[in-house]
């Protein structure tokens, strides 16, 4: 209440009806609608904003601020977007796809690519690899001797003789077919029958067959 | 009762016809401003202290609708409603921040400073303004918020049930009751009988 233009001519109205809010009975149902209907009517028609020292000084400076975010938005516009961070985001967001679509493609252009089978599980490129580097590069003897040991004892009565050993061998010598029990030998009490298996010369797997009690 | 207070707040003090065929943008913001100010100052005045707080936090929500004009979505909301909403958070983060530190308000200046006395006309009715104003200082946040957003705001009950998450029918009883409240502000005031 600074100042006494903010009491426009509706407010003398409600100087009167002032006097009218507590003439009635709070206790009747009628009197009390009235004198609320009256104060509804008072508090409708108040209007203090004329006490607002800065209402003109904003709103110059609100759309001052508007027309500057404008110019600068015209001034940078790359199409739409909105008028403050619009056109920043838009920007970021297509650069950062078209960098998206520079590294997938070059992941699949490149050479060393042998990344794509480990991921998709395509193992064959690898043992391939594996296998070539196991060439055997002395004679051995005709006769296959064990080198590695195997986790087969037969000294136990449950020993059911399944398990598996490394044989060396040369690689020119004439190694039996599977199924062919030809080649035996004796390890422990135990008979070794070995087997060749297909693409590895080098390494033949041998299934121990172990006799309990030999 | 409903219907009563209903029936003032369609006598004029709908959407201003001025904007109410317009979009809230750019282009016509400066007219929602010289719609919406008196409604806006006049709800945050009910709200808040005094003048000097009241301009603060008008400013505020002014600045606030124009960062996120961008943002707004006349499909989902009028204008009038969604300047409202960001009133009330103004106003709620204010009282907040309030209640963290007290605050000596420019106001108590102001009164000190307050230049020639009014004519003697306007004394009267300032004088029972000032004494609206009191009253309704000391009603409850929330019966002040509802008898802003009714009387300042012009909104109807729908509309404030749907700022404040109240039902329609809980906001004409709480309106209601916030008039009795205030009539028995003023009665013991003094300035009704």
């Amino acid at each position: 209440m600074t100042g006494p233009e903010w009491l426009s001519t509706k407010d003398s109205r409600g100087a009167d009806l002032f006097a009218r809010i507590g003439g009635g009975d709070p206790r009747q149902p009628g009197e009390d609608a009235e004198a609320a209907q009256i104060l509804a009517t008072i508090l409708a028609d108040l209007d203090v904003s004329a006490e607002s020292a800065i209402r003109d000084s904003l709103r110059a400076d609100l759309l001052e601020r508007l027309r500057s975010t404008e110019r600068r938005h015209s001034s940078t516009a790359v199409g739409g977007g909105n008028p403050l961070f619009g056109n920043g985001i838009a920007l970021l967001g297509r650069l950062c796809l078209i960098a998206g679509v520079m590294l997938v493609g070059l992941f699949f252009v490149s050479p060393a690519r042998s990344w794509i089978p480990a991921l998709v599980g395509e193992p064959g490129v690898l043992m391939a690899t594996q296998t070539s580097t196991m060439t055997p590069t002395r004679t051995v003897s005709l006769t296959p001797t064990l080198v590695s040991t195997a986790s087969i004892t037969n000294q136990h009565e449950e020993f059911d003789g399944i398990g598996r050993a490394d044989l060396r061998v040369a690689p020119s010598a004439p190694l039996p077919t599977p199924e062919t029990p030809g080649a035996r030998n004796q390890h422990g009490g135990s008979s070794v029958v070995w087997s060749r298996e297909s693409g590895a010369e080098s390494t033949p797997q041998v299934t121990l067959t172990g006799q309990p009690g030999a | 009762m409903a219907g009563v207070i209903g029936e003032v707040n369609r006598r004029g003090l709908d959407d201003p016809s001025s904007v109410r065929h317009e979009p809230l943008d750019a282009s016509t913001f400066g007219e929602y401003y010289d719609a919406y100010f008196p409604r806006l100052y006049t709800y945050i005045r009910y709200r808040v202290g005094g003048p000097a707080v009241a301009d603060e936090l008008v400013a505020q929500v002014f600045e606030n609708a124009l960062a996120r004009l961008n943002r707004y979505n006349p499909d989902l909301a009028p204008a009038a409603v969604w300047l409202f909403a960001i009133a009330r958070n103004v106003v709620t983060d204010h009282l907040r921040a309030q209640r963290r530190h007290r605050w000596v308000s420019l106001d108590v200046i102001r009164d000190w400073l307050s230049p020639s006395p009014p004519p003697d006309e306007t004394i009267v009715a300032r004088e029972l303004h000032g004494a609206l104003l009191d009253a309704i200082g000391r009603l409850t946040q929330r019966e002040r918020d509802l008898i802003g957003l009714k009387f300042a705001g012009g909104h109807t009950n729908r509309r404030i049930a749907a700022l404040t998450g109240l039902s329609e029918s809980n906001v004409a009883v709480l309106v209601h009751r916030a008039l009795q409240r205030l009539r028995s502000e003023l009665a013991r005031s003094g300035v009704v009988p």
